[in-house]
């Protein structure tokens, strides 16, 4: 006990500096609330003597992103179709029923972390005080984040995640612009059909090869289950871990010997590029390959798989060549090119999206009430959601609209076939009316190639 | 599993072969650091990323052949493993455990994400004209991208053993490992022979991720998984044998591809992670037993 | 005995009751998240919860590092089996987290005791390895696991204003703060009382040498054996807060070589293994400087990737190379103590 008590002093100190630390945040926490406040206070009520009280303050939104992390560069792309949006909207005249009020965002990372985007969540509803929260991509952050926003009762507005566990967990203030994967296997399974009616295939059997995350498991099972119900047989599933996948050889030759019609594969980039070669090198050419997005339309793939990728397809939520179908897209297209160099893609188009839904939400909220009593506002803002009817006409996406049923989910929405043909670029194959280009099938054998 | 016939379990053992001399040559670099200063080095499998876009890089932008560039690749590598030696290793040779590993552990985390920051976190992919080469031998198949790799590894290695075994400084470097103080003893200068163990071991990976480029995409964690093979190969060779590092990576690149015949091939790496632990139960000291 | 030996812990742990510094941070800890709920602002005492969660985990991680002289890289092994414990017996059975949060750290005990047999038959880095593979080893199955979810893994229903107490789910991160203290609460005590019995000092003769402490009779493998159950059910512990507090647990998240297994070591090796305290006090400085790092990093450059891992990596060779008695060994050097025990 004798060595005990000089070092009770200096742990002391040291704890000193840990107290030290927490009220130095707790005096730079309440500072930066009160500038918050100050701000707020300062600009709203000049603004709203300035024109009169016709135009109002800023209305906040949270966005819950993964800003850092391995996906941080799909990350900046999602950030990049929610600023153009609010931009657009801003430049526009704001929300005109809340008197021309800004949209302002208040941005969270996730770090592509369930516990990170909870805890933003938690910062940005009671710390910002945003009127609603729009993210978070991983499905994974989606639960977490929008769990904590079904609890304090604020709307959250998903355009980018696709697991659908998320509109099963019967939660009321929780919204879905995309379709999620079960909508997508299904819309494949019809695809297929159509297929063999219009080419006469005669495909008549599957097989499932996929990466074992909660997407490529829950694919696989929307897969099964509609392809069994369109009387398809299954006769391979295969699954492989991707972040340790060097090599899937092995994989491949037992889907060869199963000797499948068609081949359904959700992928990453890496196991994507392995897959395509592997296939190469065993001579493996079912007469479909159809592809689950992701590693398949992600540009690091097109942009070096090569000619090794041509005619396989994959399920899409948008693609360059709609800009010729969807009148309203080319124009915006054009202008953000301009801004940020590059082509809209699924994930900018879709967070773009929507931004542009929340909007239409947020007009009709400004009727029945006020921002400035943000509980009340956060319920009207919900119920504005839950009662709206979108036309096709005004999305630049390829849906029939945006209309959520009771579990949240946008029962307007659809996905797109595309494959990738001789010039190394996707094209429109499916549905009909937004197609480009007519199907290459069947899937040519390797061997037969140029 | 039904259906499982001896053609595709003699494709499976190639399979696994041809990839288990990568698995080795990553190991053999961590043999020779550990097998000389008993130092481990968690950022191994960095190196050889480092030596996968080296590689990447002098191809796309110079133009180099990928095998031209992966000596090039080696000595760039060998470069930065001087310098972590001379600025990092050489602080923590004899510091406890937890130091070296904490140390090695950081330098991991300054590569890899540095690199992310860099270069993006971007996946490349080689191409080549031997890329879409591909040999059949009945149910075996043999992409000429992977038979390279694997040949070049063996050569790395076989060039590696003349080196260590019948060189002045491969001896003088052998003696370091066996006896530091009897070396020195000898007029070796044992700090430029930690230099060129923890040059060339990490060299020799690089020269790995030089090879893996040919066939397997590069981005900035390709290192992780290769890493964790390595460790298991050379816990197979028993622990400092250099040689021992490459026939047990061999061993896990065939025991991965063979299982992922008859188990789910989403489980191989857990067949091989229990490889590994089954192995140091029953033979603590390795198949192959003893220092370089 | 082992009464004698809380109690002599409690009398010991007495000592620092007479310091007006401990007193301070006590309420100060104490007083945080009712200070940070009425400033509104969720992030910070949300730190608070996380610095406690890593610090209760790198204690206990710490007795079989500073203590043993065993070099863990995979806590999360037992970090993982306590979360998903806690989750299942509250989702699937319906049992309280008061009580789910002890079976977790019973669970992550057992664990370790099951895995002490294969693992104390290899020395040094080896050891150190093995950790990592072991729990890569549990990451995959339970990823493959379907009545743990698998891969998508498991989230709490939402309950209502009746049943709140009872699955403790409370809005926002404040509630936790106190459920956190109380786990850190029994961990000091029961800590003390094994670092300053005889127990503590086996222990210390086993990480100075091993060979030694067999032939002075000491039975070696049981004294790693209870380091390692007592490591284990604390770490444990700290899952069950994870999973308590976020309601959600998946294989990827909480068997993370990065964000459990290699935080919960750099925070003990920031503060300082030979220290009691230290792994703590390192919680309270890792986990804050790197959510600033993360932050402000992103903030100032959003397009480049990675930067604030790298400040990481820089932050633990400095500390490695130049500090490797942590920040508060340093400063009890400073003083001119001698390493204590405890």
């Amino acid at each position: 006990m004798a060595s005990m008590k000089p070092s009770i002093g200096l742990i002391a100190a040291i704890v000193v500096v840990i107290a030290l630390i927490a009220g130095v945040m707790v005096l730079k926490g309440g500072e930066k609330t009160t500038t918050e406040t100050a701000t707020t206070q300062a600009t709203s009520p000049a603004a709203g003597t300035a024109a009169g009280g016709a135009s109002g303050g800023e209305i906040k939104i949270g966005v819950i992103l993964p800003l850092s992390g391995r996906l941080a560069e799909t990350g900046a792309d999602l950030k990049h179709g929610i600023e153009f949006a609010v931009e657009q909207i801003n430049s526009m005249g704001g929300v005109k029923s809340c008197g021309g009020a800004k949209l302002v965002v208040v941005y969270g990372d996730s770090a592509g972390k369930p516990e990170v985007g909870a805890a933003e969540a938690e910062r940005l509803i009671t710390q910002e005080k945003v009127v609603a929260l729009v993210g978070a991509y991983q499905s994974a952050v989606t639960k977490t984040a929008s769990e904590v926003a079904e609890r304090y009762h604020v709307p959250f507005l998903n355009p980018d995640s696709t697991s659908p566990a998320l509109t099963q967990r019967g939660y009321k203030w929780f919204f879905r612009t995309t379709p999620h994967d079960a909508m997508f296997a299904e819309q494949q399974a019809e695809f297929i059909k159509w297929l063999n009616e219009k080419y006469n295939l005669g495909l008549k059997t599957y097989a499932i090869i996929h990466e074992d995350s909660e997407w490529g498991t829950k694919v696989a099972e929307a897969w099964k289950k509609y392809f069994d119900a369109a009387g398809f047989k299954l006769v391979k599933e295969i699954s492989y871990h991707a972040a340790t996948v060097t090599s899937l050889d092995a994989e491949v030759k037992a889907l060869k010997a199963a000797n499948p019609d068609i081949l359904l594969v959700a992928s990453y980039v890496q196991d994507a590029i392995l897959l395509v070669q592997a296939m190469k090198a065993n001579n493996f050419a079912p007469k479909v390959v159809l592809a689950q997005d992701a590693g398949f339309i992600s540009p690091s793939y097109v942009q070096q798989v090569g000619k090794d990728g041509w005619f396989i397809m994959s399920r899409e939520v948008f693609n360059w060549d709609l800009m010729g179908k969807i009148p309203r897209l080319k124009q915006v297209n054009e202008e953000y090119k301009k801004k940020y160099g590059v082509d809209l893609n699924g994930n900018s188009a879709r967070d773009y999206t929507g931004i542009w839904v929340l909007y239409y939400a947020l007009e009709e909220a400004c009727k029945k009430a006020s921002p400035d009593n943000l509980e009340e506002f956060r319920a009207a803002l919900r119920d504005a959601l839950a009662s709206l009817e979108i036309p096709a006409d005004k999305l630049i996406v390829p849906w029939k609209g945006v209309k959520f049923d009771e579990n949240g989910q946008n029962i307007l929405g659809q996905g797109i076939i595309v494959q990738m043909m001789e010039d190394g670029k996707y094209h429109t194959i499916y549905p009909p009316e937004y197609a480009t280009a007519e199907p290459k099938v069947p899937f040519p054998p390797w061997n037969e190639r140029s | 599993m039904a259906g499982v016939g001896l053609g595709d379990i003699v494709a499976s053992v190639v399979d696994g072969v041809l990839i288990g001399g990568l698995y080795g040559l990553v190991g053999v670099g961590l043999a020779l650091i550990w097998g000389v200063m008993e130092v481990i080095n968690f950022a191994h499998g960095d190196y050889m990323m480092l030596g996968a876009l080296a590689t990447y890089f002098l191809a796309t932008r110079l133009g180099l052949d990928p095998l031209l560039a992966a000596p090039v690749a080696f000595g760039l590598v060998f470069l930065l493993g001087v310098a972590t030696q001379r600025t990092v290793i050489n602080r923590i040779l004899d510091a406890p455990l937890l130091t070296q590993i904490a140390a090695t552990f950081a330098v991991l985390l300054i590569i890899r994400y540095g690199v992310q920051a860099a270069f993006g976190p971007y996946t490349r992919r080689l191409s080549s004209w031997y890329a879409n080469e591909i040999y059949y031998l009945g149910p075996v198949v043999i992409p000429l991208p992977k038979l390279i790799a694997f040949m070049a590894s063996v050569a790395v290695a076989a060039v590696l053993y003349f080196f260590l075994f019948h060189t002045r400084t491969g001896i003088a470097l052998r003696a370091t490992a066996q006896d530091r103080e009897v070396a020195q003893l000898m007029g070796i200068n044992v700090h430029r022979m930690y230099e060129l163990a923890f040059g060339i071991g990490v060299g020799v990976a690089g020269l790995a991720g030089a090879i893996a480029s040919l066939f397997y995409p590069v981005f900035p964690e390709m290192g992780a998984f290769f890493a964790l093979i390595a460790f298991i190969a050379v816990v197979l060779g028993g622990f400092g044998s250099v040689f021992g590092a490459f026939l047990g990576g061999i061993i896990v690149g065939v025991t991965e591809a063979v299982s992922a015949l008859f188990i789910d091939p989403a489980l191989k790496d857990v067949v091989a992670f229990l490889l590994f632990i089954v192995i140091v139960l029953v033979k603590p000291t390795g198949i192959f037993g003893k220092k370089v | 005995m082992e009464a004698r030996a809380v109690l002599h812990a409690l009398r010991g742990l007495r000592g620092y009751t007479r310091s007006p510094y401990v007193w301070a941070a006590s309420l100060l800890l104490v007083a945080s998240p009712i200070v940070f709920m009425k400033l509104g602002l969720p992030f910070y005492a949300n730190m608070v919860f996380l610095a406690l969660m890593y610090g209760i985990a790198a204690m206990a991680w710490n007795l079989m590092q500073g203590y043993t002289g065993l070099f863990s890289l995979g806590h999360a092994v037992f970090f993982g089996v306590g979360a998903y414990t806690t989750m299942i017996l509250a989702k699937y059975y319906g049992v309280t987290p008061w009580l789910g949060i002890w079976a977790a750290g019973v669970l992550a005990a057992a664990v370790g005791f099951l895995l002490g047999f294969p693992l104390f038959r290899l020395r040094s880095h080896w050891f150190t390895l093995a950790t990592i593979a072991v729990a890569e080893i549990f990451k995959l199955l339970f990823a493959h696991w379907g009545y743990v979810g698998g891969s998508a893994g498991l989230q709490m229903p939402i309950v209502g204003p009746d049943e709140q107490l009872y699955y403790l789910q409370y809005p926002g991160p404040y509630i936790y703060v106190y459920v956190a203290l109380l786990v850190l609460l029994v961990e000091l005590v029961v800590l003390y009382a094994v670092v300053n019995s005889k127990i503590g000092l086996y222990l210390q003769t086993i990480r100075e040498d091993e060979l030694v402490a067999q032939t002075l009779g000491v039975d070696t493998f049981r004294y790693k054996m209870i380091a390692m159950v007592v490591s284990g059910f604390f770490t444990g512990l700290a899952g069950a807060l994870y999973a308590v507090r976020f309601r959600f647990v998946d294989p990827f998240a909480v068997f993370d070589l990065i964000t459990i297994s290699t935080y919960i070591a750099v925070a003990g090796i920031v503060g300082g293994i030979y220290t009691f305290i230290g792994p703590l006090v390192g919680a309270f400085i890792f986990v804050p400087a790197a959510e600033y790092v993360r932050a402000t990093i992103v903030q100032a450059f959003p397009r480049v990737f990675g930067l604030h891992v790298v400040i990481v990596g820089v932050i633990l060779l400095v500390i490695s190379l130049f500090v490797p008695e942590g920040v508060v060994g340093y400063l009890q050097r400073r003083a001119g103590t001698v390493r204590s025990r405890g």
